[in-house]
């Protein structure tokens, strides 16, 4: 028989290592006349780009079962024997609803995302990247369900941990979630979608959100989100690398740099809609044992970190840091505490339970936010006058916002909700056409009306209209009541009329239905009735 | 200023140890959702309805539209990703349950395993033996043309990943991609060994591509395989042709019948192990694919009759395609050695007859697609009956 010639060589030095394997994958790719991307660019690739995290499928895989193993084994032993999900300090776990919730729409998302990368790009070593980043979003996406199914198992209010993805369809915060951590990874020029995901989300603001939160999750008693946060934030790495070689795939053609600082100045602002008043409200509204105010920490990871030494990175391929950095550190000192009345006054749609800021938080706020208290803090105080936690009062504290002429709207493009109670920047004063002292403006265009946050979202809308079009929460909800609209949400306990929102941490006094019924509040469009909520 | 590391940790804080009123008895999550089984699964709690499609998808839970479109207007997903339709897509899981920890764990110990093949292999001298023709036509060219072959279906899969409508499917089609440049990666980490231990295979890729784009055995496939990356545009029709059509047929019929039994008879008992990963990933697929469009779509209550014709519309493009791949790969026996009428060719006639006979069985009569034996095999190699 005619066999094969055997090498000279013994078997001590036969071995096949991953990145042997890795070696080839540039290799693989090939092209052909119809070949394209499903998802059209307005950039050009390079498909010579290399990927800096050389992984195989089968590493890759070893890689993550041994995290897995740690974490998931962490959980189901040694934390559930201590019972942690008992010991969590309430407001932080109900805070954690929240953003357990936001989070796992982010990562659910970026599955999606990280595919339509990897069908954009020409380079067989960058779509390997994203593989592995599709992979990853999985187990994140995995991560943060199990991380609810296993709070919801120990914490004595498991209501919102275990059923908010279908009662956040009601959610006018979730609405917000959606644009900035989903749609806005998953729609669009494939480049847009990595700055939005991997360049912003993932490489700056991640690291407050999922780093800094388990210092302080810890501190509250929370040793659950550390052990699966920390997790997730191992994988992150690669992502922001997949980010940046994103831009290294593209600065080398001069065409390609006509759109890349307005796309950047684009994703940016979105993600900061959506990420700094969310996690500046975990931190400083759910925490009860705090560290450091939230704007030195945003100024910290986002000012400096990211937009100073990460984005100094690419200065030397013509990219500069956004613009509207300013814009967003200004926001960063009072925007989660109005994202926080924003939050309390529609509190029956979270899906969680929050209180008041008492007097020990308020001698914070006021300590490292001077004239917190007299702007802001005296609201909370008159809504806590007027008795909005008790459901035999029969009041919520829309009905104060109406009556003081303080509209929420939400902004057609970012979908954020705007409300100004604390101090307006300087020189910023209230008119017809920016009613609420903030950035807001207003306006109509093809019959109809819409608001935006700022100039950053006016841009984006007027450059390409097309792209937002869909309704927000006031336009879908004007004229429904609102325990229909938390009714035909599912947002309620299991008794059917018990809601799991709740403005307060009792255990008693819970609020139904029918005492949110007997409150009698409707929602209205704000650009047409002139009113976002409305007694009748 | 009190940083958050300086309040001693609460964990075993006394406070904690009272304990609180429930304020809610049902504990586990999704109790609104249908379960797959008795209760609802740790994989269904992990994932179901993570997507947040609104009512006019079926089976979503939100309402209104998207708030952000593709520029030109193409909204974030819609129902004309499709032409497939059903009542609830939310309905479609895979019956295997498989999550990203249990996918993780079987490739880890699917590597490990290659790991330990190469090190028992090499000692054992397993290789002794490997027909040589077989080594150099094939090892050496063939084999990674197959790698190719699988890395254009995992190109195929992204847009499928992206657009799909629900997020079990979602799961399934990531773990299917992944599945698909895994065989890529492991036949060239296959030919890494083989290069070490005989001086007759070679790593190199060169001769395998010329293979794949110039040689009559790899053109109907490459043909399939490139018109699912670039011009196939609905994700339920790409799924239907890979895993309904391409794969039980060409897939089973390549890795089975060529790489698995023709190896072994030739002294390769490497390619076979190698394989096996492939085989048994094709063979998870196939659940997943048969729910899809057995339960899901064909099964559907007020959709079924129409799927059903859907699915027979989309045979009729991409069956004449798969059977001309089904031709061109007779070629490969005989780069094989294998020629016609030897008693090796005439056992692979009678595999692939049984592969068609178990494809009609089990894919075929999901959509109700009359369609004998010999209309698929007639006029492939040798195809009509074996006596």
């Amino acid at each position: 028989m005619n066999e094969v010639d055997l090498a000279n060589t013994t078997n001590i030095n036969v071995r096949v290592a991953a990145q042997d394997v890795h070696r080839w994958l540039q290799d693989m790719g090939w092209d052909f006349q119809k070949r394209r991307s499903k998802y059209p660019s307005k950039y050009r690739f390079n498909p010579a780009t290399r990927e800096q995290f050389k992984l195989i499928v089968g590493e890759y895989c070893r890689m993550e079962e041994e995290k897995d193993e740690r974490q998931y084994g962490s959980l189901a032993d040694s934390l559930a024997r201590l019972e942690a999900g008992r010991r969590i300090e309430p407001r932080w776990a109900e805070m954690m609803k929240f953003v357990s919730n936001f989070l796992e729409m982010g990562e659910y998302a970026s599955i999606a995302g990280s595919a339509l990368l990897y069908d954009a790009v020409e380079s067989p070593e960058q779509r390997n990247g994203y593989l592995a980043q599709v992979e990853d979003e999985v187990r994140h996406t995995n991560q943060l369900g199990y991380l609810k199914k296993y709070f919801a198992s120990q914490y004595h209010d498991p209501a919102g941990f275990t059923n908010a993805r279908r009662h956040r369809a009601a959610n006018p915060l979730f609405l917000s979630n959606r644009q900035q951590a989903c749609e806005s990874f998953v729609s669009g020029d494939p480049v847009l979608v990595s700055l939005n995901l991997q360049m912003v989300a993932e490489a700056c603001f991640t690291n407050p959100l999922v780093v800094a939160m388990t210092q302080l999750a810890a501190a509250n008693g929370d040793e659950i989100t550390p052990t699966v946060f920390l997790s997730i934030q191992s994988d992150e790495l690669r992502h922001m690398a997949n980010g940046y070689n994103t831009i290294v795939s593209i600065v080398d053609d001069p065409d390609n740099m006509q759109y890349l600082q307005t796309d950047l100045e684009n994703a940016f602002w979105i993600q900061h809609r959506g990420f700094t008043p969310m996690v500046g409200r975990a931190f400083e509204y759910g925490a009860v044992k705090r560290g450091e105010p939230w704007a030195e920490t945003w100024d910290r990871w986002v000012y400096e970190d990211w937009g100073g030494i990460w984005m100094g990175r690419f200065t030397r391929f013509g990219l500069k840091s956004p613009r509207n950095l300013a814009d967003a550190k200004m926001d960063a000192y009072w925007g989660q505490h109005d994202a926080f009345a924003v939050m309390y006054a529609l509190w029956p749609l979270v899906g969680c339970r929050n209180e008041l800021p008492n007097e020990e938080d308020q001698e914070w706020f006021e300590r490292h936010y001077p004239g917190w208290y007299g702007s802001i803090g005296k609201v909370f105080e008159e809504w806590r006058e007027m008795g909005v936690a008790d459901p035999a009062n029969r009041t919520l504290p829309v009905e104060w916002l109406t009556k003081a002429g303080k509209h929420i709207a939400m902004c057609r493009v970012c979908q954020s909700p705007t409300l100004k109670l604390t101090p307006s920047r300087p020189g910023m004063v209230p008119s017809a056409t920016n009613p609420t002292g903030c950035d807001l403006r207003i306006l109509e265009y093809r019959g109809r009306h819409h608001a935006f946050c700022s100039q950053w979202c006016e841009r984006m809308y007027l450059t390409e209209p097309e792209r937002y079009t869909g309704q927000n929460f006031f336009e879908i909800f004007d004229g429904w009541e609102l325990s229909d609209i938390v009714k035909a949400a599912g947002g309620v306990r299991s008794d059917g009329r018990t809601l799991v929102a709740q403005p307060h941490l009792r255990a008693d006094r819970l609020w139904t239905l029918d005492d949110l019924r007997a409150c009698g509040i409707r929602v209205r469009n704000p650009l047409t009735a002139g009113v976002s909520f409305e007694k009748h | 200023m009190m940083q958050a590391s300086d309040y001693r940790r609460a964990l075993l804080n006394p406070r904690y140890d009272e304990s609180q009123p429930i304020l809610e008895p049902q504990r586990v999550p999704l109790s609104f959702a249908n379960p797959y089984g008795a209760r609802i699964s740790e994989y269904e709690q992990v994932l179901l309805y993570n997507q947040p499609n609104p009512d006019w998808i079926a089976g979503g839970l939100g309402v209104g539209g998207w708030s952000t479109s593709f520029p030109g207007g193409r909204g974030t997903w819609e129902n004309y990703f499709t032409e497939a339709r059903t009542s609830d897509w939310f309905v479609f899981r895979d019956p295997e349950g498989r999550w990203q920890r249990p996918y993780v764990a079987e490739k880890a110990d699917q590597w490990r395993d290659f790991q330990r093949a190469v090190s028992t292999s090499a000692s054992q001298k397993l290789h002794r033996g490997l027909n040589g023709d077989w080594a150099s036509r094939v090892l050496s060219g063939h084999l990674g043309a197959l790698g190719l072959h699988d890395y254009g279906v995992f190109m195929s899969l992204a847009a499928p990943i992206r657009d799909c409508l629900v997020d079990t499917l979602r799961a399934a089609i990531v773990s299917s991609s992944l599945d698909y440049l895994d065989n890529a990666q492991m036949i060239q980490a296959e030919k890494l060994y083989l290069a070490q231990v005989t001086t007759t295979v070679s790593a190199e890729m060169a001769p395998s591509k010329a293979l794949w784009h110039g040689d009559g055995a790899w053109r109907g496939a490459r043909t399939l395989v490139e018109r699912l990356w670039g011009d196939s545009y609905d994700h339920i029709e790409s799924l239907f042709a890979i895993h309904m059509i391409h794969e039980p047929l060409f897939g089973r019929f390549v890795r089975e019948e060529f790489f698995t039994r023709q190896a072994a008879a030739l002294g390769d008992l490497f390619t076979p192990r190698v394989q096996w990963y492939a085989i048994r990933s094709a063979d998870l697929a196939s659940r997943w694919a048969i729910e899809l469009f057995g339960r899901t779509l064909a099964g559907d209550p007020a959709f079924g009759d129409y799927n059903k014709r859907l699915m027979r519309y989309w045979a009729e493009t991409w069956l004449p395609l798969e059977i001309a791949a089904l031709q061109d790969a007779w070629q490969l026996w005989s780069a094989g050695g294998a020629v016609e009428g030897s008693p090796a060719r005439r056992a692979a006639e009678q595999g692939l007859r049984d592969i068609v006979e178990d494809w009609r069985i089990k894919y075929a009569a999901l959509f109700d697609l009359d369609i004998s034996v010999d209309s698929v095999t007639s006029g492939v190699g040798g195809g009509g009956a074996v006596a």
